[in-house]
């Protein structure tokens, strides 16, 4: 049997975390410039914490998302590597999961994804291409003016980013809490190790 | 794991981390170059989108916006070019005049659309005879702002001298009696009450810019 993650997938699944922690954190400090909403971040929890080297920031963690995405969109589409399948997804069987999930059944086995990943991760998918289409229009306002078209003008367009950021973060908590409560899939992401199909 | 340690090591050492941050802003020049298309032009609005009350911004509070008398002022025009020349705001005025109305964005991301006329830029530096071939052009300013942009930047058709705010002769806070106008980039980059321009091959940089913004800028 395979190894869940190749070490390629776990390079990726790293640098994607640490970018999206980078352009994340920084990105909250940049939002404090100017924010539309009646919050800040606090200036602690953000990268570089005013708006000058968080943008400095910002742009290096662009570049290695950029270089990590795109890495990992080849590998899935044309090498159909890169990950368990994320299809099919049938309605009946995450209605299952759910009901099993309420009874505090949790299916694991590292390698395949449930109905429940297959659909989150989809989500996740969806949430990071509209946070880069939304980054590339704030960033390229006039050059990819297309874009911002698409998404309402300029000023709705940063409000697309925030709210794509806002649901990458809910996906991220909901992540390490699954991790917390099946640990040795930490292994698996770490070390490529395939363990015993588990049920817990 | 070793590259969330090395990168946390970069992050804690400011002689590691500030040289590589400038590189990835000097690579950020390079694709922005590339990616400029000079014949792209600006989303344009109606006179009826102009954000009312158009915002001020600058690096000191609005009163100590510089007052300049219209008639004293003189925009100097030097450097790369072949005939030095100061213009006055008639010599401005007396070339054909172009209106805008373009949006505005600021690096802290908020935005506001706006209503400009004046001279391109393209008609004074031909004007003058320019050397096209030069890098940089650099605006300085009666209130010591500085900043600099790029030749192609600089004759992209709306980048203007802006003399007009919403068909009146630009108010104090908003650069008078001459701003640069160019909606193809970041609002630092729109000089206001600009007292010479410069072109030349050696990099300018800017006010803002020498202190980490990225130079190209563009939108």
């Amino acid at each position: 049997m395979p190894k869940a993650f190749s070490p390629l997938t776990r390079l990726l699944h790293w640098l994607n975390a640490v970018c999206v922690l980078g352009l994340t954190t920084s990105g909250w400090a940049i939002y404090n410039a100017a924010p539309f909403y009646p919050f800040e971040f606090p200036k602690e929890i953000t990268l570089g914490g005013y708006l000058t080297p968080a943008l400095r920031w910002h742009f290096l963690f662009m570049w290695g998302l950029m270089f990590g995405a795109t890495l990992q969109i080849f590998l899935r589409v044309f090498l159909a590597r890169g990950g368990p399948a994320l299809s099919p997804i049938h309605s009946k069987i995450l209605a299952e999961e759910f009901v099993d999930t309420l009874k505090l059944r949790l299916m694991h086995s590292a390698g395949i994804y449930v109905h429940t990943q297959r659909l989150l991760y989809l989500t996740v998918f969806a949430l990071f291409v509209l946070v880069i289409l939304s980054g590339l229009a704030l960033w390229k306002p006039v050059q990819l003016q297309f874009i911002a078209e698409g998404l309402g003008g300029y000023e709705a367009v940063r409000r697309w980013h925030f709210w794509s950021m806002a649901g990458l973060v809910g996906f991220i908590l909901i992540h390490v809490a699954m991790v917390m409560i099946v640990p040795s899939t930490l292994l698996v992401m770490l070390f490529g190790a395939q363990p015993e199909k588990e049920k817990e | 794991m070793t590259f969330v340690g090395g990168t946390a090591g970069v992050m804690s050492f400011p002689s590691l981390r500030e040289p590589a941050l400038d590189r990835v802003s000097d690579f950020n020049d390079k694709v922005q170059d590339v990616l400029f298309d000079p014949t792209t032009l600006a989303q344009v609005y109606e006179p009826s989108d102009v954000t009312s009350p158009f915002p001020f911004n600058a690096f000191y509070p609005e009163s100590y916006a510089p007052r300049i008398q219209g008639s004293d002022w003189r925009l100097s025009v030097d450097g790369l070019i072949e005939k030095q020349h100061d213009f006055s705001i008639s010599e401005l005025r007396a070339f054909p005049q172009e209106t805008q109305v373009t949006r505005l964005i600021c690096i802290e991301g908020w935005s506001a659309v706006g209503e400009w006329s004046g001279v391109p830029l393209s008609s004074v530096l031909n004007f003058v005879g320019a050397d096209l071939s030069a890098k940089f052009v650099e605006f300085r300013c009666a209130d010591d702002y500085r900043t600099s942009i790029d030749m192609k930047s600089a004759f992209h058709p709306q980048t203007i001298l802006a003399l007009d705010f919403l068909g009146r002769s630009l108010p104090v806070p908003y650069g008078a009696p001459c701003r640069l106008r160019i909606p193809t980039k970041l609002g630092f980059k729109n000089a206001k009450s600009i007292t010479e321009i410069r072109v030349t091959n050696v990099y300018p940089g800017g006010y803002w810019e020498d202190q980490g913004y990225n130079w190209f800028a563009g939108l």
